[in-house]
């Protein structure tokens, strides 16, 4: 029969953190050993008790963010009070719109453009 | 069966049902663990929540690995934040006061085992609180825990060894086992 394993060893054991070799060596002697198994249920009780707190405590859920809250409706929202912003400010350009002025070309007096600065008089 | 991952990418789209779904599924393993941290169970109830909030407005998108490990660590950083900033506020009260006073945490739960547990965790040194926190009540991997505190993973195997060793010799010494 191998040696017994002790607490650390146990410890170390239950807690995963030895190289499979010696973890096989101490798995093989606790099927023999009454003691070592006994000393290792001490160690998984252990274990129990500092995972054990646990306050009374309610979850209480609160409301998702309005952000996220129907996104889709939210995006249908701003869609449709866009559409609607555009329609009225078309409808209302489209209203009040001044009326356009017909240009008879007989009635406009047309000179050529000044060429020279000496067709300029100077105020006294 | 539906991931928590996948109840994550519904509740961001505005579904209630998985956001609640979520919700109740973490929301008291991340209390237990804040509160450890923090000492202090309306800190830790904030944060939890807060947790759930940034859930949302993480822009990185996961959709696999261990969900509870990614919220786990969300929450531990935003409680060692707290408990940074509330030893700041009582060192800048009273600068000769070491930081730490006695938990309230102690005052919140009725059964004299869970008291003991309290007070044998939280006069741990912080890194054994630490690591103690992220195993049991984060249910991190060791792989998980050496990316959440940054250190190498034979630091993390000895130190949780000797962190759940220190735990036992205070159990016992309270009596307690």
């Amino acid at each position: 029969m191998t040696p017994h394993v002790g607490n650390d060893g146990l410890l170390k054991y239950r807690m995963e953190l030895l190289e499979e070799k010696e973890a096989r060596e101490i798995r093989v002697h606790l099927q023999t050993c009454r003691k070592c198994r006994s000393l290792l249920e001490r160690v998984e009780d252990d274990l129990r008790r500092i995972k054990g707190f646990d306050p009374a405590v309610e979850a209480v859920v609160p409301l998702l963010p309005a952000a996220r809250r129907g996104r889709v409706q939210s995006f249908l929202r701003v869609a449709a009070i866009l559409a609607v912003g555009f329609l009225l400010g078309a409808a209302t350009s489209e209203s009040l719109r001044a009326p356009l002025v017909d240009v008879v070309p007989q009635n406009l007096i047309t000179r050529p453009p000044s060429t020279s600065a000496g067709q300029f008089t100077v105020c006294p | 069966m539906r991931s928590d991952w996948e109840y994550l990418g519904r509740a961001r789209d505005g579904e209630e049902d998985a956001w609640r779904l979520l919700f109740e599924k973490h929301y008291v393993p991340l209390v237990r663990l804040t509160a450890l941290i923090t000492g202090s169970i309306d800190a830790a109830k904030d944060i939890a929540q807060e947790t759930f909030f940034r859930l949302l407005r993480v822009r990185q998108q996961h959709d696999e690995g261990n969900f509870k490990a990614y919220v786990s660590t969300i929450a531990f950083r935003l409680a060692l934040k707290e408990k940074a900033r509330v030893r700041r506020a009582k060192h800048a009260e009273n600068p000769e006061s070491p930081g730490d006073t006695p938990s309230p945490l102690e005052t919140v739960v009725q059964a004299e085992e869970q008291k003991q547990i309290v007070r044998v965790i939280q006069l741990l040194p912080d890194h054994y609180r630490e690591i103690i926190v992220l195993r049991f009540y984060g249910e991190q991997s060791y792989e998980e825990m050496a990316e959440t505190l940054a250190i190498p993973i034979g630091t993390v195997k000895s130190r949780i060894f000797y962190a759940v060793k220190a735990c036992r010799e205070q159990l016992e010494k309270r009596g307690m086992l």
